[in-house]
């Protein structure tokens, strides 16, 4: 026959990653989000690029230090959650629980600014329905900038409540070894909606 | 049934599942179930509904084709009275976009992937369940508010002011409300829709590639995976990464609709005599990102039906599959390129001719795995012992339909040639090679292949070889001929294309397709029958009516919840039918080489479920 056959005299062994389905999951998904998320950035470029000369200067529509400091405070919500990891592990579930505690603060405190910075633009009447078409780039700013802000801080959101839960079952019943699966892989999503923002604060608040 | 003795050294579980008693209620088991074969039959099931929706849809295309703006007896009086029996063109606007729709996103997607992708994977790796069980179900419960918004678009403004953009939804018309009146709501439905779409099947996608990555048997290596599960497998990846970026781009739409950005209309825009509020948006750019998704979604359509046929053609002819790595490398090498070909869709939307000639070239290559693929079933057969079973008519029939709808793809793929034919009928005759010769070949051999395995009985054959023929027959009747019409030059997508008087001649050929239609749809109700008559009245299947190789074929049939009764061991690859080592022409994967000695061959297609472990 075309086929060699090929037989085994020991049993045969498991043939799955040393990896945690839920983990392996998380980082498909991740991949997933990478491509929703490049959409969104790339119709940002391209529009931007097709109307460079009607493009509004940053300096008049975003203020940098705001979104600097969200951007530190995102970087700082990353730090606190590879730390609550760490005392997971090493079984200091008091110490994990106040650093997801700040954790969940600090998405709280970026969702704030970004709410007072919206709230800015409505005040300023710069929403895609408003800004009259005499100002192209402006109307198409305000549209790219809504999308992928707005649906970046939806994932800070789902973020929040994947904190809250973990924070629930912390002070009610209390955090378990096997948590640390769970901070585990909401921390390598929390710290890719981090990097989302990486991108998106240059693109927004500096060039 | 025993409870499942998993040892954790060699063996992880995959889902939360074991093989158990089943003690659930109804609803657990079959609404809010997270078994994957019972979501595998829903999504069958609502498949199933969709496809005759689908299916009578394009009846209605054909009625206005053959017999434009003639009353239509009975049914026209009923639907049109204020046009008095005659169908109105935003009517025919709204069947193309539909009949498109309902048959891409709600038929062969969820049939393949939904059904197929649910039903086989576990049990061909020898998995209990999916990796995400409770993922899984809610991955078939978001397709309802997709169903739902479809069904709005349809009727919840008239059935005269459905969506009119085509299933394309290319922008300005399906961005600017005004430029299709009366289709505003409508169309806002039909991107909520596909949006839901998009989210269940990145569900399904990841809980598919998860689960073969990380729940096969021990013992079953990647190359030993049957080549449906492989299909199935690379399909997840190819839906996960490019269907993101179509649902960024359904949101970007669906604001230029709701809050009035402006991503795809441009400036200076007039519809009706009046200038739209657009500025310096890009059409273009809907059309880059809708094929960068909506290109390998061709793949995603055919690539599992061509797993299941590779399948089918190595088991009902007893051999090898010829070439099983080169088939593996030519799918992964179709996956890979369909990222970069989705241009040759937009070569009459104006490209710099370079960017063209790159897209012709990587569209030509991928002619280059489809051969391999081609021969290699070819090669399969050739020298086999070929039972002619239903399962098998209908992988040949993919096969030959594949072969035409293929060279047309070949002829589409180059500039000069698509330049002429671009919105044709010849598009129209070439993608419904692909898709209805193609794909819907690949669900037949499917669903007549897994039948016994699904729902513990025989479908009948000589039905199953009576839907075959007529379906083979007229399908081509209709879809050879439009490659006719489109030559001639007759578009698509116009409610009447003989307004223009060069077209006239084409009516007697219009009324010839028209004709052989009724005959394919008329065909599917023998499969319908068939399908839901032999739930109650099939011959009762043994596990292993095939005699087949791989692992579904060790579980009883209907395999049970937890599928296996202890976790199977693999020795060997899938398809090795005809092989020396073996007393039968078959060799299943999950007898040892000791136990091979003593196998009385045909011991495991008795038809009585539960009577115990092979192991």
């Amino acid at each position: 026959m075309a086929h060699a056959i090929t037989t085994e005299a020991s049993p045969p062994v498991s043939t799955a990653l040393p990896v945690s389905n839920g983990k392996l999951a998380i980082w498909l998904f991740l991949g997933t989000e990478v491509m929703f998320f490049t959409g969104l950035i790339g119709a940002y470029i391209v529009l931007r690029i097709s109307n460079a000369d009607t493009w509004p200067n940053h300096h008049d529509v975003l203020h940098e230090p705001i979104g600097a400091f969200n951007t530190f405070v995102l970087i700082c919500s990353s730090v606190t959650v590879v730390l609550a990891h760490q005392a997971i592990l090493q079984g200091k579930s008091a110490r994990c629980l106040w650093l997801l505690a700040v954790t969940f603060l600090l998405g709280f405190v970026f969702l704030g600014v970004k709410a007072f910075e919206y709230a800015e633009k409505f005040h300023h009447h710069l929403l895609p329905w408003e800004i009259s078409a005499e100002h192209p780039g402006w109307r198409l700013w305000s549209g790219t900038y809504f999308m992928m802000t707005g649906f970046h801080a939806l994932h800070v959101l789902v973020g929040l409540f994947a904190w809250g839960w973990i924070l629930l079952v912390g002070a009610t019943v209390g955090l378990r070894p096997s948590h640390a699966h769970f901070v585990e892989n909401a921390g390598i999503y929390w710290h890719f909606v981090d990097l989302v923002w990486i991108f998106l604060f240059p693109l927004l608040y500096l060039m | 049934m025993t409870t499942l003795v998993t040892s954790e050294e060699t063996y992880r579980p995959a889902g939360e599942h074991h093989a158990h008693v089943d003690k659930r209620g109804f609803i657990s088991k079959y609404v809010f179930s997270t078994d994957h074969k019972i979501i595998a039959m829903q999504f069958y099931f609502s498949s199933l509904v969709w496809l005759f929706v689908g299916g009578l849809l394009a009846m209605l295309i054909r009625i206005q084709l053959a017999w434009p703006w003639e009353r239509i007896p009975w049914l026209g009086e009923k639907l049109f009275a204020s046009t008095a029996g005659q169908m109105p063109p935003e009517f025919y606007t709204m069947l193309f976009t539909m009949h498109g729709t309902v048959m891409i996103f709600l038929v062969i997607i969820p049939w393949l992937l939904g059904a197929f992708g649910n039903f086989l994977i576990p049990l061909q790796i020898g998995a209990p369940d999916m990796a995400f069980p409770r993922l899984n179900m809610l991955s078939y419960w978001l397709m309802w508010p997709a169903f739902f918004f479809f069904a709005s678009s349809f009727v919840l403004q008239g059935l005269n002011n459905g969506p009119a953009a085509g299933w394309t939804s290319y922008p300005p018309l399906s961005a600017v409300p005004s430029a299709a009146p009366g289709s505003g709501p409508a169309q806002t439905y039909w991107i909520l829709g596909v949006t839901f779409v998009g989210i269940s099947s990145m569900m399904g996608s990841i809980n598919y590639m998860t689960t073969v990555i990380n729940c096969r048997a021990p013992g079953m290596t990647f190359f030993r995976m049957p080549l449906s599960t492989w299909a199935l497998f690379i399909t997840a990846i190819l839906q996960a990464f490019a269907l993101p970026v179509l649902t960024a781009a359904g949101l970007m739409l669906l604001a230029d609709r709701v809050i009035g950005s402006s991503f795809f209309v441009p400036e200076d825009l007039w519809i009706n005599g009046e200038q739209t509020k657009g500025v310096g948006g890009s059409p273009l750019l809907w059309q880059h990102l809708f094929w960068f998704y909506s290109h390998p979604a061709v793949y995603i359509m055919i690539l599992p039906a061509m797993g299941i046929v590779s399948e089918v053609i190595a088991t009902h002819s007893r051999k090898p599959v010829f070439g099983y790595r080169p088939m593996v490398y030519s799918m992964i090498s179709i996956c890979a390129l369909g990222f970069i070909v989705w241009g040759h869709h937009m070569y009459t939307s104006g490209m710099n001719p370079v960017l063209g000639t790159a897209f012709v070239v990587s569209t030509v290559l991928i002619s280059v795995p489809s051969a391999i693929k081609t021969f290699n079933w070819l090669g399969t057969m050739v020298g086999g012992t070929i039972y002619l079973t239903t399962p098998m008519l209908h992988a040949v029939g993919f096969v030959s339909l594949f072969i035409i709808g293929g060279l047309g793809g070949i002829f589409l793929a180059v500039t000069p040639i698509d330049v002429q034919v671009h919105d044709t009928y010849f598009i129209v005759g070439h993608f419904h090679y692909v898709l209805a010769g193609g794909s819907l070949f690949g669900i037949f051999a499917g669903v007549t292949h897994w039948y016994p395995k699904m729902f513990g009985r025989m479908m009948s054959e000589f039905w199953g070889k009576v839907h075959f023929a007529m379906t083979f027959f007229f399908m081509n009747g209709t879809f050879l001929a439009m490659h006719q019409l489109g030559a001639a030059g007759m578009p698509r997508r116009i409610a009447d294309p003989t307004q223009y008087e060069f077209l006239l001649h084409l009516i007697p050929l219009n009324k010839f397709i028209t004709f052989m239609a009724f005959g394919m749809g008329l065909a599917q109700t023998i499969f319908l029958i068939n399908l839901l008559g032999s739930l109650v009245l099939g011959k009762r299947s043994g596990r292993n009516p095939w005699h087949a190789n791989s692992l579904e074929w060790l579980a009883s049939s209907p395999a049970p919840h937890g599928n296996f009764e202890s976790v199977p061991l693999v020795y060997r690859g899938p398809h090795e039918f005809s092989s020396p080592e073996s007393p039968a022409d078959y060799l299943p994967q999950w007898l040892s080489p000791a136990e091979v000695k003593h196998w009385r061959p045909g011991e495991d297609d008795s038809p009585v479920s539960n009577k115990g472990g092979l192991l």
